[in-house]
């Protein structure tokens, strides 16, 4: 093994270098400004065309709204529940008795990674007849904890060690300096976590569609088996638009949780 | 006197010409290094030292243009390298750092043979001359050609980056603190040997650093600075520490200029007392009879090749009637050698009997003693001659090199 | 059927999508490595290029793979090319970001050291610089490359060659025995093509990089 340290070798220790200053307002604003100009474009070019009968069972407020909001339902059900098992795991993980196996651990986490997530997804389906809403999310959930666990383990493990020597030499108990000093000073690392894991939810969410669960992917693939192009671009847009909105809501919030002196 | 040893090492030859040198950085109001202008000659070592922030380290880098020069002109051996290819002019010039900077990916030969490889030297040179600056810095160079830098220490790895400095042998280095991260007995025997190289080397040194102990150590003429690089003195070492051409030159000496002048004189520059002396094994009557007619409390007891055994006073010759003087008395310390400094000669003599310090030569055979009044009497010695240099000077103008920039 | 003799019998077609899967990644994070690099080259000095180009590559690996492979039919139609352009774009931002923070982790004293000794600006860069950033940067790209094998898997729905072909399939037999065995077969190709290429990786770097900064 090597001794850059576990960081270097899953790759991910670059997350933790947040942008040195805060974003100007304008930078605040030209992400959502490029979002709903894309929207506004696609909705202008759609209202121009003559709508088949097929394009419009797609196309239409009603079918788009149900299927966003699958899609979010799904990315905030799974994001929430991946967070709940990955952070304790990596905190368990990270505990002094796990120090001979962790490097191995982190190796098989990051080949984990290789795991397409179609495959998990169908897996549940061909091999368990499991399907809807409900396997969606454990297939998701399955798939985003990887990443997830990887960033909290490394982010604990690059808490400085003489923060918390100082810390136990205060006195403080061994889960007072774990509550008090590591999780504090890993929540930047936690929270790109939080970010990485909802991004790659809101992504795998556009395939939950093959397994009958809904989200924006039912419009592309009502597109691809219907061969119309312009249904397929609608679903693949939208997804695209609010795969970027949720990342960038997602750092606002990073922006802003940070503790100060981070 | 050490000052006519500066004139003796220096051929006269102005090395490196600073002129009007000025260094504004972007979005600053005042200039960091403020119309300086500074000879430097040929196999000297000249020390920037003064406060933090003062620019030294500045003016130093533009001299190899890391920090290139808002206006001014920097000549080096006669020629004007202001606007010249930069990367030309630094592999003429060696260059040392405090963080050393060895790369941390090349072996230590390949680290000292950089600049010889830049400049197409062929593998067999490259090679001899490796081995050859090894050697030189006291690293064997058969253990040490292939380590990486993380297997040295703090002190070998300063050495390596010397060596690395001079790999092509370049006329002219910069040193940047290059001993400011060492311990201090081992940065001491750092510069002990760094002054040893430079006696064969001979090479024209820019000396950067905070230390005036260290500049006293190292300069062969000191620069102290002041806000801007304004040259409040630039003098040898003596000069400055006898003749502060100002108050701040004299507070940044501090206190201790006094003593810390004893570190440039030696016990050879001054003319030793003559003390009583008595051979081992003359009889007790005659030794008495000596001390007699001595103003002296004791005698020093010598063996037979003339080395000092025993202090012995009137009370021991009488009290050790018929015994051996090498039996009675105290034993003889506080001995030094012609090259110590007055510096050491002094510490000798403060812990000693009969306050005087024994000098004796590298065989160990008696010279002399030291005592406080030669050591007084030195010191005044070093400040009239000083003070009368420098009015001399000062009656001459301004003669380059030892008043520019002087207010 | 077994799965083990499903795959003895399927041996041939495994080898096959196994040698198409790895040549359409191989290639992919080749041409991220040579794009993600040089764009790390490019910015890493300078605050504002290195933010643009950090926020651009990141907002690629963003948008979830299906729509962008959809979005890329339109130009580049059916086949390998979508999916080669696609995953070259997801490879982008772990490699420009571990060559600028590579970079960036340099010590400055020895870039500094490197400067005084007299190198140009490419010769600190291609002497001391890159191999010093080289074992961050080869790490990023051995990340890339095991999250691309898995997306590649994906690339079957614009019929996009590898071994998505067999999970694709297994999904359209939903209910017969011989579902199973085909996303199974699919699944541990992609993880023996992941273990492969992770050790391939470790070697490289083992090789590539100086015993003194190991």
């Amino acid at each position: 093994m090597s001794d850059t340290g576990a960081g270097v070798r899953t790759g991910i220790v670059a997350a933790a270098e947040p942008p040195h200053h805060r974003r100007t307002l304008a930078g605040y604003l030209l992400m959502p400004a490029l979002l709903a100009l894309v929207c506004l474009a696609l909705y202008l070019y759609v209202s121009s065309q003559e709508l088949d009968s097929i394009e419009a069972r797609s196309l239409n407020a009603a079918s788009l709204t149900k299927a966003t909001w699958e899609h979010v339902q799904l990315t905030a059900v799974s994001t929430l529940l991946t967070l709940i098992i990955a952070i304790p795991l990596g905190v368990l993980l990270t505990r002094p008795f796990t120090r001979r196996i962790r490097p191995y651990l982190l190796t098989v986490l990051t080949i984990g990674q290789a795991v397409p997530t179609i495959a998990v997804l169908v897996l549940l389906a061909v091999a368990f007849l499991f399907l809807g809403f409900q396997a969606a999310v454990v297939g998701l959930v399955l798939y985003a904890i990887i990443p997830v666990l990887l960033n909290t383990m490394v982010g604990l493990e690059q808490v400085d060690e003489s923060v918390l020597e100082a810390g136990r030499g205060m006195g403080i108990s061994k889960f007072g300096v774990l509550t008090r000093l590591e999780l504090p000073l890993s929540v930047p690392i936690i929270l790109a976590g939080v970010r990485t894991a909802l991004v790659i939810n809101v992504g795998t969410a556009t395939l939950t569609t093959y397994i009958n669960a809904g989200g924006l992917g039912d419009i592309i693939v009502a597109g691809l088996s219907t061969n119309r192009v312009l249904v397929q671009i609608v679903g693949a847009a939208l997804t695209a638009v609010l795969a970027l909105l949720i990342d960038y809501l997602a750092g606002i919030a990073e922006d802003f949780l940070r503790p100060k002196g981070l | 006197m050490t000052s006519t040893t500066v004139n003796n090492r220096s051929t006269g030859k102005v090395m490196i010409r600073l002129e009007d040198l000025t260094k504004r950085f972007p979005g600053q109001k005042h200039n960091a290094v403020d119309n300086l202008t500074l000879d430097i000659h040929e196999g000297e070592i000249v020390v920037l030292v003064g406060p933090s922030g003062c620019g030294k380290t500045t003016t130093m880098k533009m001299i190899n243009r890391i920090i290139e020069p808002t206006s001014g002109r920097i000549i080096l051996d006669g020629e004007d390298v202001t606007t010249t290819d930069p990367d030309a002019l630094r592999r003429r010039i060696g260059y040392v750092i405090q963080q050393v900077g060895l790369f941390p990916h090349l072996t230590i030969g390949e680290n000292i043979a950089t600049v010889p490889k830049l400049l197409g030297w062929d593998s067999k040179r490259v090679t001899a001359r490796v081995d050859e600056l090894l050697e030189m810095v006291n690293l064997a160079p058969e253990s040490y050609r292939n380590r990486y830098p993380k297997q040295l220490s703090g002190g070998q790895k300063q050495r390596v980056g010397v060596a690395r400095a001079l790999g092509a042998d370049p006329d002219v280095m910069l040193m940047d603190e290059p001993f400011g991260a060492i311990d201090p007995i081992t940065r001491d025997r750092l510069q002990n040997e760094f002054l040893r190289l430079q006696s064969e080397v001979r090479k024209t040194i820019v000396f950067v650093t905070h230390d005036i102990d260290e500049a006293i150590k190292m300069g062969d003429r000191i620069a102290i600075l002041q806000d801007a690089s304004k040259i409040a003195q630039y003098d040898t070492p003596e000069q400055i520490l006898t003749a502060p051409a100002n108050d701040f030159v004299s507070d940044f000496i501090g206190n201790g200029a006094s003593l810390k002048r004893l570190n440039l004189s030696h016990v050879s520059d001054i003319e030793l007392t003559q003390w009583p002396t008595v051979q081992l094994g003359t009889d007790h009557d005659q030794a008495l009879e000596m001390l007699r007619r001595s103003d002296r409390s004791a005698l020093l007891v010598l063996d037979e090749s003339g080395r000092p055994r025993r202090w012995v006073g009137a009370d021991d010759l009488h009290r050790g009637a018929g015994r051996p003087l090498d039996e009675i008395g105290l034993p003889a310390g506080a001995m030094v050698e012609p090259r110590a400094t007055l510096s050491d000669a002094l510490n000798e003599l403060i812990t000693a009997r009969y306050s005087v310090t024994i000098v004796v030569d590298a065989k160990g055979i008696y010279q002399g003693v030291v005592d406080i009044e030669q050591i007084n009497e030195a010191i005044r010695g070093m400040r009239s001659s000083a003070v009368a240099r420098a009015r001399a000077g000062l009656a001459e103008g301004a003669e380059a090199g030892s008043t520019g920039g002087q207010p | 059927m077994d799965f083990f003799e499903f795959l003895i019998n399927r041996s041939d077609d495994m080898l096959e999508l196994g040698i198409e899967h790895a040549v359409l990644v191989g290639v992919s994070v080749l041409l991220a490595t040579v794009i993600g690099v040089g764009l790390g080259i490019a910015t890493y000095q300078r605050e504002r290029p290195r933010e643009v180009v950090l926020a651009i590559t990141g907002a690629f690996l963003t948008v979830p793979s299906f729509a962008l492979f959809i979005l890329l039919i339109g130009p580049l139609g059916l086949g390998a090319m979508p999916v080669v352009v696609a995953l070259t774009m997801y490879g982008l931002l772990p490699i420009v970001r571990n060559t600028i923070t590579g970079l960036r982790e340099v010590d400055p004293a020895i870039v500094e050291s490197a400067l005084g000794m007299g190198m140009s600006r490419s010769q600190r860069l291609l002497r001391i610089e890159l191999p010093l950033a080289w074992p961050v940067i080869i790490t990023g790209i051995r990340v890339t490359t095991l999250v691309l094998l898995g997306i590649a898997a994906i690339g079957a729905i614009v019929l996009g060659p590898g071994y998505g072909e067999l999970i694709f399939t297994g999904l359209a037999r939903v209910g017969t025995p011989v579902a199973v065995n085909l996303v199974l077969a699919g699944t541990l190709g992609v993880i023996i093509l992941a273990v492969l290429f992770d050790a391939f990786f470790y070697v490289i770097r083992k090789l590539t990089t100086s015993q003194g900064i190991r």
